[in-house]
């Protein structure tokens, strides 16, 4: 993967500046689905600027654990403060939050009833209360930027799998988020897509956005995290520079998961 | 390199498209696959044209060919019928009956005979009846033949047991049976004569004007809603949405305006028909939407009262329900609130509708893959938003079949308000089928009812197909 990074990306590590200022604060958050302990004691802070990468095996809660950021899922206990907002249950205050947090999924997501563009311009128009030519002149801005312009008025299911995904993060875009969450967004992806994703996400970064991305691809996750962290059964394992992750890693947990993901 | 790579011999890479073999594409290829592939399939295809064409030419004769379509009364039509019967009773004649040596083969042989001669008497009464309206047709072969000349003269021979003679004569009426069979088809002067009351009822003839108008409007008022590419679509639209209350001022009236109150026990035939055809389908896709939406609230309240509407109306025929309505209700409620009957049958069969309708739609709703919710909340959509411009547009698109499925079964439901009295088009039918002066024309309003019925319903099923294909130029699963 990292040849492929290699190829599209400017070539060496992304370096910026990573502010004081806190962006997402998860102090001590636990979440059971029925008696199921999926997060147990999650205590996390992500700085403005900080670019996260957040692996470990299947069923380790990294998912549910960001999906709490912007309450697509519901923690039990402790406390998740977003750009300064404490997440409650108050419908209105999720709704802020949600407007600055954008999110990217596995499987895009995409509404398919409506154009590329309508996609794009929904939540704008809707949520930002944005005129419809103003949404419009963003949302061919970022759809430049994702580098499919031309596919603007095209439906969701004439585009390939790239493509869709690079509309999704385009979507997100759109509504000016500070906070960017990443699903898996290259695992739905065929091998020969993957590497388009990856570089607006490697794009995404070089502007200095906040991001949490769940992937498994290691070559993006050295290339652009500030952070790899290492989950399983529902804990926070490890944490380091991506440096110290892949050369050193801590637990024994850890050595055996990159152990199997980095042997072929 | 192995025998296979040599044989063919194209380099890797560099096989051309080779165009199918012969006789498996295009029209000969569909027919030989779909209708000739063996030779069971060959003969169902041959049986089943045949079929197909005796069916449609014998509908063909009936309702077009021989059908009677002029005067204002029934006398043509049972002239044609008697000429053409009087034919199939000279068939029966058993002439070689007339002369068996056995008493009781003469005797039975004999009233063939007799009621041959008699028929000929019936024709004759009517055309006695009809001669003010004969066709020029039949007056030509009336003067040829002289029928009435004729019946005595076949009296005369058989009185004078000269069977033979008899034979001769009775067969000089051909012509007659000839021209009768070509004139008993459908009786269309029953319908030419009642269509006002198919189309109004009672309503008074000299107020008719408005339900005329009514069907104008409604389909100016429709035309916003089923024509997506209408010029002045939005300014239309705002029509649509005051008809209901234009249509009701001006079909039950308002003396303030100068329009005389027209009682709604008047209102009758298709204008009731499609009153309340209209109102069941555009009142239940809403209320069938808001049911649905409740039946998967998170609220308990909202999901438990949905779900107990749902299945007890799903659970009650569409009659009871009518008939509590009609009947019952009015001794439960005190006198003053008491609705009118077209009005309690309009809320009634909306009512039901809607039932039917929130399970189709929820049925669309549950194949929302959870991931549209969750992208739209995402983005701060609220649920109301997600709901409207993301959720019911793709759940609405995948059950347009089935929303005009129970559209149409609602339309051929509205015939059931003529059970409780409600003069709807297929009670103004019966009527006519009861009314002494049209006995034996059953068939002729039946079908012209079932034409009015399938008219409509089968346009619902055109449209939605259209509409099918509009909503799925690309929107392929994404």
């Amino acid at each position: 993967m990292s040849e492929a990074l290699d190829q599209n990306g400017s070539g060496g590590r992304i370096e910026s500046a990573i502010g004081d200022e806190v962006a997402v604060q998860m102090v001590a958050v636990h979440k059971w689905f029925g008696q199921f302990h999926v997060l147990k004691d999650i205590n996390l802070t992500v700085h403005r600027g900080e670019r996260i990468v957040i692996c470990g095996p299947s069923g380790s809660g990294k998912s549910t654990m960001i999906r709490c950021i912007n309450r697509l899922e519901e923690h039990q206990q402790g406390q998740i403060v977003v750009d300064g907002i404490e997440m409650s249950h108050d419908l209105k205050r999720i709704e802020e939050i949600r407007r600055e947090v954008g999110m990217v999924f596995q499987h895009f997501n995409l509404f398919p009833h409506l154009t590329v563009l309508e996609n794009c311009t929904l939540a704008p128009i809707w949520v930002r209360k944005m005129p419809k030519r103003e949404a419009e002149g963003i949302a061919m801005e970022y759809l430049e930027k994702v580098k499919i312009p031309e596919q603007a008025d095209k439906f969701p299911g004439q585009l390939s799998g790239g493509q869709q995904q690079r509309v999704a993060i385009a979507r997100s875009l759109c509504m000016n988020p500070r906070i960017m969450l990443f699903d898996e967004p290259t695992s739905a992806l065929d091998p020969e897509m993957i590497s388009e994703v990856l570089e607006t996400m490697v794009q995404l970064a070089e502007t200095g956005m906040t991001m949490l991305c769940v992937t498994h691809e290691m070559g993006f996750a050295r290339k652009v995290a500030n952070r790899i962290i290492f989950m399983d059964r529902g804990e926070i394992i490890e944490q380091n520079e991506p440096e110290e992750f892949f050369n050193n890693p801590q637990s024994e947990r850890t050595k055996l998961f990159l152990s199997q993901i980095l042997s072929h | 390199m192995s025998m296979e790579d040599q044989s063919r011999g194209y380099e890797p890479g560099q096989h051309p498209d080779l165009p199918p073999p012969p006789g498996t594409t295009g029209p000969i290829g569909w027919l030989r696959k779909n209708l000739f592939s063996s030779w069971l399939n060959a003969i169902l295809t041959l049986l089943s044209i045949y079929l197909v064409y005796v069916v449609v030419v014998g509908m063909f004769t009936w309702s077009v060919t021989d059908a009677v379509v002029s005067g204002s009364d029934r006398r043509l039509c049972d002239l044609g019928r008697t000429s053409a019967s009087l034919g199939e009773v000279i068939e029966r004649v058993n002439w070689q009956g007339l002369t068996s040596s056995d008493e009781a083969v003469q005797k039975q042989a004999q009233r063939s005979l007799n009621a041959a001669n008699s028929a000929l008497g019936d024709l004759n009464d009517r055309i006695k009846a009809s001669e003010d309206i004969l066709p020029a047709s039949f007056a030509a072969i009336a003067t040829e033949v002289n029928p009435q000349a004729l019946q005595a003269e076949v009296k005369a021979a058989i009185d004078a047991k000269d069977y033979d003679k008899a034979r001769t004569l009775l067969n000089e009426s051909e012509p007659l049976v000839v021209w009768g069979h070509d004139n008993d088809g459908a009786c269309w002067v029953v319908v030419k004569e009642r269509i006002n009351q198919f189309t109004y009822g009672f309503y008074p003839v000299d107020q008719q004007w408005r339900a005329n108008l009514f069907f104008v409007m409604l389909v100016v008022a429709m035309a916003p809603i089923l024509v997506p590419g209408l010029p002045y679509r939005r300014n239309l639209a705002w029509f649509t949405v005051v008809f209901p209350v234009i249509a009701a001022i001006l079909l039950y009236g308002m003396p303030s305006l100068g329009l005389e109150k027209v009682p709604t026990s008047l209102w009758g035939g298709m204008l009731l028909t499609t009153i309340i055809g209209v109102t069941g389908i555009v009142g239940s896709l809403p209320i069938g939407i808001l049911l649905a939406l409740g039946r998967r609230s998170n609220l308990p309240i909202v999901r438990l009262l949905s779900v107990a509407f749902i299945e007890a109306i799903r659970g009650v025929p569409l009659i009871t329900i009518l008939f509590v309505a009609s009947t019952m209700l009015p001794l439960f409620i005190p006198q003053e609130l008491n609705l009118d009957k077209v009005v309690r049958a309009l809320i009634m069969v909306t009512l039901f509708a809607s039932a039917y309708m929130a399970e189709v739609i929820r049925g669309g709703l549950q194949a929302i893959p959870k991931g549209q919710y969750e992208a739209a909340s995402a983005m701060g959509l609220g649920f109301w938003q997600t709901t409207r411009l993301v959720i019911m547009p793709q759940a609405l698109r995948i059950t347009v079949p089935s929303i005009v499925n129970t559209f149409i079964g609602l339309f051929k439901d509205t015939s059931l308000v003529s059970i409780i009295g409600l003069f709807d088009l297929l009670l103004s039918v019966r009527a006519a089928v009861r009314d002494g002066a049209w006995i034996g024309f059953a068939n002729e309003v039946y079908a012209f009812a079932g034409a009015i019925y399938f008219i409509f319903c089968f346009g619902m099923s055109r449209y939605s197909i259209y509409l099918e294909k509009k909503l799925n130029v690309g929107t392929r699963r994404a």
